[in-house]
């Protein structure tokens, strides 16, 4: 940690002055969200002008919120937003990072022109592809699960893993592993092949153990384009078995009246999740920090 | 180093399951995208796309001129004949729109374009990605060093700028397109009081000369939390020993940022730099909700064109070949760039 | 560093557990589509890629799958209703509903009709219908539902393409002008009528006066802060046709030169110009709400719109029908339709069902729990809203008396976007005749793209 004790005293009101007046710039939307989702919807827009739209001041109600479980579904969306997600990450963390040890740490032919394809893979919008990805996984043969147990299937939609397995390999994760990997001084993985350790084993012991920070990162941006995914769920998969919880927000968009307390009650039950996850993950974040920094 | 240590088919299986996913799920799309572009196919329609060979890139990205001489003259300014006039009555102007026109002695010059919106669109994105790349990672540098600083509460402070980047962008840009309001918006209403009446009240985002700018400051604000994540990251791997060595030299906190923390940074502010413009260019949700490419177009991006005709006017054939000409522009730059890189001895990206 | 030091372990523990997870999926939702898919499935097993198909009987009853919009919630309700009345009043079909987001409406459609999973019923949104009638996703009500039937129903709310009719709406929507008494009264301006309708002339002069009077900043809302092309085709795009234009020429279907950018369409683009230019309209009001907190003195809107206005200005509130610019008030007609799939097996099943939905008495029961406009004269005489003395009467007569559809060609979805983004360039201020040249162009290529020479006849007898 950079020592911010050693600093002077002013110096350090004067950054916790400049922090707090940030964070309110940053925040305002987010007690916006919040208060929203405990009003009717002509407070909402009674408050709209003033300042009273960031607080929660008038009738407050909880209305909003039994409405996006009741009528939202939203505990089930729910389940399969964190299934969607946890799955994608974690099989994403392993297939990406390996791919980038390949690239990083293993001499062989033809290296440079992978890497050079993979920067250019990066640019591919997903807008670009996502018609003809639809087109080719609608006819995929896939796996259902019911009554009958396991059955093949002819299309790979309105399943979960039509959700996750495109998802898993992904450019930038293997960028940023490879950014990581690639700096990491040779020395350690030099003495244990000298040592007869194997290309895993190196992966396993040496390289795996100092990126924690990287993996951290990877989880966070994964995690959160998995979470947010909707162009792609909305198009594969029309049931609600599998739907996730951003498609699942759509209802409330669809009538032609728009619902503001319960998009916002909505809105509040995906946001809050996340960034306590990602509060709790800071911790980890920085421990995981600290203990490299011990090693390295 | 050079001595391989490991069997030559080790590389391949570490990297088999991440090539097989992208070659299916990345590259055979984007193989048949490229494929559809030569096609008439539609989403929607009774029969399979037919060949049309280059009619698609024909339509987006044929320019020419038309030179007038004006027609007469009045109270002193020359008079043309209306371009569309002449355009939609000749032939040999069938399908072509006027994008700019310039003057050139008392001839006009109108040059003529098929898909005016698209070449526009590709302009409007590369202003954005100009100004937005430098104020988002700058904005997302500053925030990295200050909740990096050991001040306390920090998490919280990191968890409250990274909130944007996770919210709803649909409530994000409510909240803003209400502040952007021209006669209620807390921006205006701050301008006024602050320059006691004297600004005038701005349209934010009904005006073609701030929307865009207004687009650039929200989207900064929003993404900012995201690249103060991956320079965290960058900063907590510079060893903490330089400072201390640093700090018994005597170097000031200036001096400690110029020397160690910038250099120490390098590597990660250049790939944060390349991931927000990769962004930068696929701008599309903000714009949707917030002006749907308006006004006048002047906040109309590549993605928002691509996506207009490919998804919503269902013309799959047409919204793919806007895409691929847009990643074969991207292309052409990198490997420019990387060319000259090459040259002056840097490394990939 | 335990955390991401054993990675590989832990994941592959979590993915174990989570596969089961997966695997237990299916049964926390009742789905019965998916496990008549999984049965036949097994029946086919060996054809991987062949498709699920038709539902085989279960029991007594064959199943008909129902795709339809996701709407508001008094819509919903009642029409999960109206389908447990069907499902309960005879032995042989049942249908089972699935409510799809509208964004990813037309990909879903299409990627289940790639892989042979198009449900029986659909859904289709009114100027939608000729798309998928040209597109072969829908076969013709032909001998499902009677002729007889479908002529009591509005003219607007049958879906009709190539000399058939595809789709047949149970309800309809309408577009009315709200207003004040109290305000009329204080301007001396007459109440017009359905019979007399306000001139082009009379309203502009009312909303320059409601200006000049400076209580309004902008006197009229036109909703054009939404800028969803839905809206800005269904809302301005029968003012045109009241200036005499229209979207495209509707004795050919091949083309809108002339009728899209002809002399009428300058005069409407030149007015709608002016009410921004002159600060009657603002380009982007901040909510939805300028008519109720009475920063409006007019807003043109849907019937959806009226249980707000009244509750905010009870017996003040005027609904009043839009103005005649010259060929007669026009207002949009045609909601979302119900249609046969191209593939469904029991399309027997299907067309009893639309059938049940057309009777009067559960045409009202919609009506009067969502608000929607009733499509035939008895069932409007049935319900207690829109009945002659009802209080959405009115919304019943504007339908009734001038309502007109959106052109029924495959090309729709370019049209649309073609005037929204036309019409948005006029209110920003660009030149009104190269913004509509812009569109008859757009809409002239996409005419001639898809439906193509041999498709003339079938899109002329359309009409």
């Amino acid at each position: 940690m950079t020592p911010a004790q050693r600093w002077s005293i002013p110096l350090r009101l004067a950054l916790h002055a400049l922090m707090v007046v940030l964070a309110a710039v940053f925040l305002f939307p987010f007690l916006f969200m919040l208060a929203s989702s405990l009003k009717t919807n002509d407070a909402i827009f009674a408050d709209l002008e003033s300042g009273r739209a960031l607080l929660p001041v008038g009738d407050l109600t909880g209305a909003n919120y039994v409405g996006a479980f009741a009528r939202g579904h939203i505990g089930h969306y729910l389940a399969n937003s964190v299934l969607i997600t946890v799955v994608t990450v974690a099989l994403g963390l392993v297939v990406n990072s390996l791919a980038a040890f390949a690239l990083a740490r293993l001499e062989w032919r033809g290296k440079q022109v992978v890497i050079t394809l993979l920067v250019i893979l990066l640019v591919v919008p997903f807008e670009a592809i996502s018609v003809p990805l639809m087109l080719l996984v609608a006819k995929l043969p896939g796996i259902a699960f019911g009554a009958d147990g396991v059955v093949l299937t002819g299309s790979w939609l309105d399943t979960i893993y039509v959700q996750i397995i495109p998802f898993v390999a992904n450019t930038f994760s293997i960028f940023l592993f490879y950014q990581v990997f690639r700096d990491i001084p040779r020395d350690f993985d030099e003495a244990a092949y000298v040592d007869g350790a194997t290309p895993w084993q190196v992966y396993r012991h040496i390289i795996v153990p100092s990126s924690g920070p990287v993996f951290a990162t990877v989880t966070i941006l994964q995690a959160l384009a998995m979470w947010n995914q909707y162009l792609w769920p909305l198009i594969t998969v029309p049931g609600e078995a599998a739907r996730p919880l951003m498609v699942g927000m759509e209802q409330f968009f669809s009538a032609r009246k728009t619902a503001w307390g319960e998009v916002m009650a909505y809105a509040a039950l995906i946001t809050v999740p996340v960034l306590i996850a990602f509060v709790f993950f800071q911790r980890w974040f920085v421990r995981s920090v600290v203990g490299s920094g011990v090693k390295g | 180093m050079g001595v391989r240590r490991h069997s030559p088919i080790a590389p391949w299986l570490f990297g088999a399951p991440a090539l097989i996913g992208l070659m299916l799920f990345l590259v055979l799309p984007f193989v048949m995208a490229v494929i559809l572009t030569f096609t008439d196919q539609r989403l929607v329609s009774p029969r399979p796309g037919a060949f049309v060979g280059l009619r698609n890139y024909q339509r987006l990205l044929s320019v020419g001129a038309l030179v007038q001489t004006p027609e007469r003259s009045a109270a002193g300014a020359p008079v043309y004949a209306r371009v569309r006039s002449i355009t939609r009555g000749n032939r040999a102007y069938a399908g072509y729109r006027p994008l700019t026109a310039f003057r050139l002695g008392n001839r006009r010059v109108t040059v003529l374009a098929t898909d005016p919106a698209f070449l526009q669109a590709l302009g409007n994105t590369m202003l954005f990605a100009v100004l937005v790349v430098p104020l988002q990672c700058a904005m997302a540098l500053g925030l990295a060093l200050l909740v990096n600083a050991g001040l306390r509460g920090q998490t919280l402070f990191r968890a409250i700028f990274f909130s944007p980047v996770v919210m709803s962008m649909v409530i994000v840009s409510v909240v803003w397109a209400f502040l952007f309001n021209k006669d209620l918006g807390l921006f205006n209403q701050a301008l006024g009081w602050i320059s006691l009446g004297a600004v005038r009240p701005v349209d934010w985002l009904g005006n073609p000369a701030t929307a865009m700018p207004a687009i650039v400051i929200m989207s900064a604000w929003q993404g900012a939390g995201f690249q103060m994540l991956i320079l965290l990251a960058g900063l907590q791997g510079i060893s903490q020993e330089l400072y201390d060595a640093a700090r018994l030299d005597g170097a000031s906190a200036w001096q400690r940022f110029v020397h160690i923390t910038l250099p120490g940074l390098r590597q990660t502010v250049l790939f944060v730099a390349v991931v927000t413009t990769i962004a930068a260019l696929g701008l599309f949700t903000q714009v949707d909700v917030m002006t749907g490419g308006g006004p006048r177009g002047t906040t109309a991006t590549v993605m928002f064109e691509a996506v207009r005709h490919g998804v919503r006017e269902e013309n799959i054939a047409y919204g793919a070949t806007i895409s691929v000409v847009y990643f074969a522009l991207i292309t052409l730059v990198i490997v420019v760039q990387q060319a000259i890189r090459r040259r002056r001895g840097g490394g990939v990206a | 560093m335990r955390g991401s030091g054993a990675p590989g372990a832990i994941i592959m523990t979590r993915v174990a557990s989570l596969w089961r997870y997966m695997a237990a999926m299916p049964s926390l939702v009742p789905q019965p589509i998916r496990i008549d898919c999984v049965r036949r499935a097994v029946v086919l097993f060996g054809l991987l890629l062949g498709s699920c198909g038709p539902p085989p009987p279960r029991g007594d009853r064959i199943d008909l799958v129902l795709w339809k919009n996701q709407v508001g919630l008094d819509e919903a309700a009642i029409t999960n209703v109206l389908i447990d009345r069907f499902n309960a009043g005879q032995h042989r079909w049942r249908v089972i509903a699935q409510s799809l987001p509208q964004g990813g409406y037309d990909q879903s459609i299409v990627a289940a009709s790639l892989a042979g999973r198009m449900p029986c019923i659909v859904a289709v949104d009114s100027p939608m219908v000729a798309r998928y009638a040209w597109a072969g996703h829908l076969r013709p009500l032909d001998g499902q539902v009677s002729a007889a039937l479908l002529r009591r129903v509005s003219p607007a709310a049958v879906g009709r393409y190539g000399g058939h009719a595809y789709a047949v709406g149970q309800f309809d929507a309408a577009l009315a002008l709200y207003t004040r008494a109290s305000i009329l009264r204080r301007m001396h301006t007459r109440v017009p009528t359905l019979d007399r309708p306000w001139t082009g002339a009379e309203f502009q002069t009312l909303l320059e006066r409601l200006k000049a009077e400076g209580a309004y900043r902008y006197p009229l809302d036109l909703a054009t802060r939404d800028d969803k092309v839905s809206w800005w085709t269904y809302a301005f795009s029968p003012m045109l046709q009241s200036f005499g234009g229209d979207l495209i020429d509707r004795r050919t279907m091949t083309s809108a030169e002339g009728v899209l950018n002809g002399a009428p369409a300058q005069a409407f683009g030149a007015w709608f110009q002016a009410l921004f230019a002159k600060g009657l309209v603002a380009r982007a009001e901040p909510d939805e709400n300028a008519f109720v907190k009475g920063r409006a003195a007019i807003a043109y809107s849907g019937d959806w719109w009226e249980p707000d206005f009244r509750k905010a200005w009870g017996s003040d509130l005027l609904v009043l029908p839009p103005p005649d610019f010259g060929h007669g008030v026009v207002i949009g007609g045609g909601s979302w339709q119900w249609a046969i799939s191209r593939t469904c097996p029991h399309p027997d099943g299907a067309g009893a069902f639309i059938t049940f939905m057309l009777q009067d008495k559960q045409i009202a029961a919609m009506s009067d729990a969502s608000g929607n406009v009733p499509v035939t004269e008895h069932a409007a005489a049935l319900s207690r809203d829109f009945g002659p003395h009802g209080q959405s009467r009115v919304f019943f007569e504007l339908m009734r008396r001038f309502a007109r559809q959106r052109p029924a060609t495959p090309a729709f979805p370019t049209i649309a976007n073609a005037f929204t983004f036309a019409m948005r360039d006029v209110m920003d201020g660009k030149d009104v005749h190269d913004s509509l040249d812009d569109a008859t162009d757009d809409i002239d290529r996409a005419l001639a793209d898809t439906v193509g020479a041999d498709d003339c006849g079938r899109a002329r007898g359309a009409r």
